[in-house]
C-alpha cells in the first residue's frame, strides 16, 4: 500500500515545541496514520492537542462494514494531548467521545469526559520514557484492534477486572474475606475503615486529578454492627495534621442478589465506569444487582448518624462541630462474573468507591454528592510477597527456626519474610542495645527510638515479621542449653522442622547443636557466620542424620582455608579477631567493626542460597561448605562450594564417650600412606579440632611421619627429627585453629591394639595436657585409644 | 491456538503456510531461492521465516503436518530436495524439515512428464511420493509420521483404484489431515479435473491445468466457517470455466481469501494473449464468475513479483484490474495484496493473516515508517 506523509500545515509548527514537532513527524510518517489536525495552541494557554486518524486492521468482514459490531471503526480518531510537562511525561491519549466504554481496558471516568484507553500494564510514562512515542502509538493501535475483536480479555485467562491503575487513592483489603460475604441473597455488611488523607501534588496532565487530597486506608477484617458507639468515632477521632488527617470510618460492602428469574445475578457485560456521584453509583449498583443492599447500607448509616449527634451533644462535654465534620466512606460493590478473575480463584469482582460523607445527612449534596472510584490493593500477606519476589507461594521445605537475631540473623529473617517465607521460630536470648543499630535488619518508630533499641531481639524481630503480614514464634532462650534440654529442643526444633539456621556466631551454640541428638532425622542445621572482619563468610549445611555436623564442618572450613594459597593468613589473622568495642560507660561489646552494608551483602547472598535450598530440599546425604570471599574493593562477593562426605566415626577401645571423627580427606591420606608401605607398619600425625564438649577428635588432615620414624613389620615408631618445628609451623599457619590430635599407625593384620599401643597412649597422655588420640588403621577396620 | 495463513514473498511462485486452530500446519508449495540465505542479497529468507513457525516433533525435528504440492513447476517446489527430509525418516534432528504427510496428485506428474522434463526438486518429490504410496500398498494401513501420503484425485486407467483410504477423489472433502480428522479445517478438492470432465483433449492438458485446487474452510476463534480460502496453483482459464459450470450453485468457490491462480497471470481469466492483443484481449465471463465469489471484505492475494503497468505476464496488470474490480463491488469492498510489494517492494516480508471469527485480519508489522526514526528501547531499571 502506498504511504503518504501527512504533515500539518507549516504555520502550526510555530505553536509547537520541538518535542511536539518530533511527535508530529513520527505520526506523519507512520504507516497507520491517515491524517492529522491540531486543536488549541500554546498562545491560548491551553493544552495543545493533536488529532490523528488511525487506520486499523480489522477482520475482513468488519473492514467491509467500516466498523466492528462492538463499535470500533476501521479509522479511529485519537486525540493526543501535550501537557506542559511534555516531554518529561507521556502525551495523554483520548478516544472520540462516543467511543464505546464497555471494554475491559478503559480507564474509569465521567461520561462527559472522553474515554481514556488503558493501553499499557504499568505507568505509561515509563513506557514512553523507556521505548519512546512510537511504542505508545503502536501499543494504542494494538489496543484498538484487540478491542474490535474482543481480545482485550482472554477468557481462558480469566475475567479482566475493571482497571483502577490510574487512581492514586487506594484501600487495602483482604479480598478473600470480602468475597466470602457473597451468598445466594443480597446482603449488606459493614467494616471499620481506618484512613489517612494527604495533600497531594498531582501530576499535571492526568484527567483524573479532580481532588487535592490523596486517600489511603485499610478495611479491617472483622465486620461490625452499626450503633451509636461505632458511629461517634467517625466524627470524634479525626485527627488533623500538617500532612492531612487520619481517622476511622466505615466501609459498606454490598453483595448481589438474584435476578428477575430468581437465579444468582451474574454480570457478563463490561459496564463502563461512569460513576461520578451518588446517583450514578446507585445506577451502577443496580446493573450489578447490588442496588438494594447498597441503599439499605446507606440508609442504616444515615439513621445511625442522625441518632448519634444528639447523644454526643448530651453525653459529651466537647462541642460537636457536626456540620463541619466530614469523613470518607468506602463502598465496595461485589459483582458476580461469568468466570473466575485473572489470577484469582474467584468469580467475584470487587468494585470499590469512596465519597466524602458529612454528619448528619451523610450525603452532603444528596444524589449529586461526588463519588470517586478507588483502587483496592491486596492486604499484605505471604502470597503477595511471594509473588512480588518471584518465589513460589510455599515450599515444602520451609519450616525453619532461626537462631540468633543479631545483625546477620535479622537481615536473613527480613529477607525471607519479605518473600513471604518468614522463619517459623526466631530465637535469641539477648536484648537489643543502641549500638546494635549500627548493623541490623530492624528499624523502629521514630517516637521511641531508644525504647525500640531496648527490646528482646527475638520479640522485636517477631514484630517486624508481623508487620510483613506473617507470624513467627519468638523465644528468648539460651540455645546453648539445647543439647541438654529435650524440652527446649522440642520447642525450637520440633519434629516438623526442615532446617535450623544458626546465625548466632556462638561457639557454645555450635557445640551444643553438634551434640544435639538426631531426633528429627530429616532436619538439618545450617550455620552462617562471618570471619576476618567480614572478608569471609561461611555457610555450612549439615549432612543427613547430623553427619557431618556443624562442628565437623567448621573444622573442615579451617582445613580448606589452610589448604587454599593466600587465604589462611587473612582468615586466621589475629588482627581481624573480634574486639571489645566500648558501647557505654563501663560497657563494651565483643564484635567486629564492619559496616551494615557488608553484612547485608552476605545476608542477601545467604538468603539466595536458602531460597535455592528451600526449592530443592536437601538433595544429598552429604554435608556442604560454602565459603564467600569479598574482593579487595569490598564490592564483590564470590562463593565456592564443597561437598563433605559423612565423617567416619570410630569408637575408642578404652573410652565409652570419646570418638574419632575421621574426614574422608584424612582417611584418603591414611590409605595412600598405607599403600606406599604395604609390608611394614606406617603412621603419622592426626590434625584437626578437639571438641571436649562433643568428646570428639575431628580429624581433618594427616601430617607425614618425621624422616627418622621406624617402620617394621610389627611396629611403627614415630620419629622426632623436625617434628616439633613441623607441628609449630602448622599451628602458626592457622593460629592454632587446627591442632595435633594424636597419632595414627597401621596394623598389617586385623589385630586389636597391642600392649605396646596402650603403652604409647599412656606416654602421650603424660606429655600432653589435652586428650590425645591413637588411631590404628587395620586392613578392614579402625580401632582407637584415648590418651588422657 | 490462533489459526493463520502466511504468504511468503517468493516472487513469481507460491509458498503458503496454513496453521489451523488445532495447531496443524499445511504448507502449500515452496519456492525457496538460494539467494534468500545470503544476508547480502535482498531476496527474503523465506526458509527462516517458515522455520520460525514450525513445530518440533519428539525427536527435535522441525516438521509440517502436511505438504501439498499443487503441481511440479520449479516455482512451486524449489528447495524441496535441499531443505526437506526425503526418504525413510531417521531419528536424528538436523536442519531439514520433515513432512509428516504428503498431499500429491499423481495425475499432474503423469501429464507433466509427457510434456517436459521435471526439475530435480520435482523428481525428488515424486520419488518420495511413490515411496510412501508403495509403503501403503504393502501395509494397506495409514502409515506413520513421515511416511504418510494422501493422494488427491483419481488417475486414469484405474491406477489409483486400490489406494482406498489414502485417496481423496476430486469433488469430495479430504477426510483426514495428517492421518486424523481435524474439526478446525475442511478441505474440498476441486481439482485436478479428471479426464472426462474437460473438453480439452487430454493431450493438451498441461501441468498447469492439472494443478490441485482446494477450497479450505478454516475455523477461527472457535467459529467453524471463519475463513474460506481458495487456492489453485497455476490453473488456467479453461479450468475456472469448467469449475464455474460445475460449482456455480455451491459454496465451494466463495472465499474470504483468494490466492490468485498463476501469479496473477492473464491466462487464468482469458483465452487471449495479453502481450499480443493488449487492451483487445477479452476476459472469459465464466472464469471471472468462478473467481468472483468474494465474501464481504475479501482479500485477494497475488503471490508474484510487483505488478507494474507493463507487458509482463505473469504478473499481468490487466489481470490485477480484473481482480480489483471484483473487490470494488459494494458487496465486497475488499483489498488486494501482492507479496512482491508487501510491505514494500524493497523490503518484502511475509504477508500474514490471523483467522478471527469475523474473517481474516492482517497481522501488520507496526513500524515507524521512517528510516530516520530509530526504535530504541532502554532497559527498565528496578529501584
Amino acid at each position: 500500500m502506498d504511504r503518504e506523509s501527512t504533515y500539518l500545515p507549516k504555520e502550526y509548527e510555530d505553536d509547537m515545541t520541538e518535542p511536539i514537532q518530533g511527535f508530529v513527524k513520527l505520526l506523519s510518517n507512520h504507516s497507520r496514520v491517515n491524517d492529522l489536525a491540531l486543536e488549541g495552541s500554546l498562545e491560548e494557554q491551553s493544552e495543545l492537542k493533536i488529532l490523528a486518524h488511525l487506520r486499523l486492521e480489522l477482520p475482513s468482514r468488519y473492514m467491509a462494514a467500516g466498523e466492528s459490531p462492538n463499535g470500533v471503526r476501521s479509522v479511529e480518531t485519537i486525540t493526543f494531548g501535550f501537557p506542559p510537562a511534555f516531554p518529561t511525561c507521556a502525551p495523554s491519549i483520548e478516544l472520540r467521545a462516543n467511543f464505546p466504554r464497555n471494554f475491559a481496558h478503559v480507564q474509569p471516568g465521567a461520561t462527559d469526559q472522553p474515554p481514556v484507553p488503558c493501553i499499557f500494564e504499568g505507568d505509561i510514562n515509563e513506557l514512553y520514557l523507556g521505548e519512546g512515542l512510537l511504542a505508545i502509538l503502536n501499543q494504542l493501535i494494538k489496543w484498538l484492534e484487540n478491542s474490535a475483536i474482543g481480545r482485550l480479555i482472554d477468557f481462558s485467562q480469566g475475567w479482566e477486572p475493571i482497571r483502577r491503575d490510574a487512581l492514586e487513592d487506594f484501600i487495602v483489603i483482604n479480598p478473600d474475606k470480602i468475597r466470602s460475604l457473597v451468598g445466594r441473597n443480597s446482603k449488606t455488611s459493614y467494616f471499620p475503615f481506618y484512613y489517612r488523607s494527604y495533600k497531594t501534588n498531582r501530576r499535571q496532565g492526568t484527567k483524573l486529578s479532580r481532588k487535592a487530597k490523596l486517600l489511603t486506608g485499610r478495611i479491617l477484617e472483622d465486620s461490625l454492627v452499626i450503633h451509636y458507639q461505632n458511629t461517634r468515632v467517625w466524627i470524634e477521632n479525626v485527627s488533623p495534621s500538617i500532612q492531612g488527617r487520619k481517622g476511622q470510618s466505615i466501609c459498606i460492602v454490598a453483595t448481589p442478589g438474584k435476578d428477575d428469574s430468581g437465579k444468582p445475578c451474574i454480570v457478563s457485560d463490561y459496564q463502563p465506569e461512569t460513576v461520578v456521584d451518588a446517583k450514578t453509583l446507585y445506577q451502577q449498583a443496580q446493573k450489578y444487582g447490588c442496588e438494594s443492599s447498597l441503599k439499605g447500607g446507606v440508609a442504616s448509616i444515615k439513621e445511625s448518624l442522625k441518632k448519634c449527634i444528639p447523644k454526643m451533644r448530651k453525653y459529651s462535654a466537647i462541642d460537636v462541630p457536626v456540620l463541619s465534620t466530614s469523613f470518607p466512606i468506602v463502598v465496595i460493590l461485589c459483582v458476580r462474573r461469568p468466570c473466575r478473575l485473572i489470577g484469582e480463584d474467584s468469580n467475584i469482582e470487587l468494585i470499590p468507591y469512596w465519597f466524602e460523607a458529612c454528619a448528619p445527612n451523610l450525603l452532603p449534596n444528596g444524589d449529586k454528592t461526588p463519588v470517586f472510584p478507588i483502587g483496592a490493593l491486596d492486604v499484605l500477606q505471604p502470597k503477595l510477597l511471594a509473588s512480588l519476589s518471584g518465589q513460589k507461594e510455599s515450599y515444602s521445605n520451609n519450616n525453619v527456626s532461626l537462631l540468633g537475631c543479631g545483625s546477620l540473623g535479622s537481615k536473613i529473617a527480613i529477607h525471607l519474610a519479605r518473600s513471604g517465607k518468614a522463619p517459623n521460630r526466631v530465637i535469641d536470648k539477648s536484648v537489643l542495645r543502641p549500638h546494635n543499630a549500627a548493623r541490623h535488619g530492624l528499624l523502629f518508630e521514630t517516637d521511641d527510638i531508644q525504647l525500640g533499641w531496648s527490646q528482646y531481639k527475638a520479640v522485636a524481630l517477631k514484630d517486624a515479621i508481623v508487620s510483613l503480614g506473617q507470624t513467627t514464634k519468638p523465644f528468648v532462650e539460651d540455645i546453648s542449653l539445647i543439647s541438654t534440654s529435650p524440652t527446649l529442643r522440642k520447642k525450637i526444633f520440633p519434629q516438623k522442622s526442615w532446617a535450623l539456621i544458626n546465625a548466632t556466631a556462638s561457639l557454645a551454640v555450635r557445640n551444643s547443636l553438634a551434640m544435639m541428638p538426631s531426633e528429627t532425622p530429616s532436619a538439618r542445621v545450617i550455620e552462617t557466620s562471618l570471619f576476618a572482619a567480614g572478608r569471609f563468610g561461611i555457610i555450612t549445611i549439615e549432612g543427613k542424620k547430623r553427619n557431618p555436623n556443624s562442628l565437623d564442618l567448621i573444622a573442615l572450613v579451617y582445613q580448606y582455608v589452610l589448604d587454599t594459597p593466600g587465604m589462611a593468613s587473612a582468615f586466621f589473622s589475629s588482627k581481624n579477631d573480634l574486639h571489645y568495642r566500648p558501647i557505654g560507660q563501663g560497657c563494651s561489646s565483643l564484635t567486629m567493626a564492619i559496616p551494615d552494608s557488608l553484612i547485608s551483602m552476605y545476608a542477601a547472598s545467604i538468603t539466595q542460597g536458602l531460597y535455592s535450598l528451600m526449592n530443592t530440599g536437601f538433595t544429598s546425604e552429604d554435608g556442604q561448605i560454602r565459603i564467600g570471599t569479598v574482593s579487595d574493593t569490598g564490592m564483590d562477593l564470590a562463593w565456592s562450594t564443597h561437598c563433605v562426605r559423612p565423617m567416619k566415626v570410630i569408637a575408642m577401645d578404652n573410652s565409652k564417650s570419646w570418638t574419632i571423627r575421621l574426614s574422608s580427606i584424612a582417611e584418603c591420606k591414611i590409605t595412600e600412606e598405607c599403600n606406599q608401605w604395604p609390608s611394614v607398619e606406617t603412621g603419622g600425625i592426626l590434625i584437626g579440632l578437639l571438641s571436649e564438649t562433643l568428646q570428639s577428635f575431628i580429624v581433618t588432615d594427616i601430617l607425614k611421619a618425621p624422616m627418622d620414624s621406624l617402620r617394621t613389620k610389627n611396629t611403627f615408631s614415630l620419629g622426632v627429627e623436625g617434628r616439633a618445628s613441623m607441628i609449630g609451623k602448622h599451628a602458626a599457619s592457622c593460629s592454632g585453629a587446627l591442632s595435633v590430635l594424636g597419632t595414627w599407625h597401621s596394623h598389617l593384620s586385623d589385630t586389636e591394639a597391642s600392649e605396646q599401643d596402650y603403652e604409647t597412649a599412656r606416654k602421650f597422655a603424660a606429655f600432653s595436657s589435652n586428650p590425645q588420640a591413637l588411631l590404628i588403621r587395620k586392613p578392614s577396620d579402625y580401632s582407637a585409644l584415648l590418651c588422657k | 491456538m490462533t489459526a493463520n495463513i502466511v504468504f511468503f514473498p517468493v516472487g513469481n511462485g507460491d509458498m503458503t503456510l496454513l496453521t489451523t486452530e488445532s495447531g496443524k500446519t499445511i504448507l502449500i508449495d515452496v519456492n525457496i531461492r538460494e539467494k534468500g540465505s545470503d544476508p547480502d542479497d535482498e531476496t527474503p529468507n523465506v526458509l527462516e521465516m517458515l522455520k520460525q513457525q514450525l513445530k518440533q516433533d519428539g525427536y527435535g525435528r522441525l516438521y509440517v503436518d502436511v505438504f501439498l504440492l499443487s503441481h511440479p513447476d520449479l516455482d512451486h517446489c524449489r528447495g524441496i530436495l535441499k531443505h526437506f527430509r526425503l526418504g525413510e525418516p531417521d531419528d536424528c534432528p538436523d536442519d531439514k524439515i520433515l513432512i509428516s504427510e504428503i498431499w500429491s496428485s499423481p495425475m499432474v506428474f503423469r501429464r507433466a512428464s509427457k510434456k517436459l522434463t521435471l526439475s530435480e526438486d520435482a523428481k525428488a518429490f515424486n520419488t518420495e511420493a511413490k515411496r510412501r504410496v508403495q509403503l501403503h500398498k504393502e501395509s494397506q494401513k495409514i502409515e506413520g509420521h513421515g511416511n504418510r501420503i494422501q493422494i488427491l484425485g483419481e488417475d486414469e486407467n484405474g491406477k489409483t483404484d486400490r489406494l482406498g483410504k489414502i485417496l481423496a477423489k476430486t469433488g469430495s472433502f479430504i477426510p483426514l489431515v495428517n492421518g486424523v480428522p481435524d474439526s478446525s479445517l475442511s478441505a474440498y478438492l476441486l481439482g485436478p479435473l479428471p479426464k472426462s470432465e474437460t473438453e480439452e483433449d487430454e493431450e493438451t492438458l498441461s501441468k498447469n491445468n492439472s494443478s490441485v485446487i482446494i477450497h479450505f474452510t478454516i475455523e477461527g476463534d472457535g467459529k467453524g466457517d471463519a475463513c474460506s480460502f481458495l487456492t489453485g496453483g497455476d490453473s488456467e482459464v479453461v479450468i475456472w470455466e469448467t469449475l464455474w459450470d460445475k460449482y456455480k450453485n455451491t459454496p465451494f468457490l466463495s472465499y474470504d481469501i483468494l490466492q490468485i491462480p498463476h501469479h496473477c497471470s492473464w491466462h487464468s481469466v482469458s483465452h487471449d494473449s495479453w502481450s499480443e492483443l493488449g487492451g483487445e484481449a477479452e476476459v472469459s465471463d465464466e472464469a471471472r464468475y468462478a473467481l468472483s465469489q468474494a465474501k464481504p471484505g475479501a482479500l485477494i492475494i497475488s503471490s508474484s513479483n510487483l505488478i507494474e503497468d507493463d507487458d509482463n505476464d505473469p504478473p499481468c496488470i490487466a489481470a490485477k484490474r480484473v481482480y480489483e474490480e471484483i473487490l470494488e463491488s459494494p458487496t465486497v469492498t475488499g483489498r488486494f495484496y501482492c507479496t512482491g510489494s508487501y510491505p514494500t517492494e524493497e523490503q518484502q516480508d511475509q504477508l500474514a493473516f490471523e483467522i478471527t471469527n469475523a474473517g481474516p485480519k492482517l497481522e501488520d508489522i507496526l513500524d515507524s515508517g521512517s528510516p530516520f526514526i530509530q526504535v530504541s528501547r532502554q532497559p527498565i531499571p528496578h529501584g
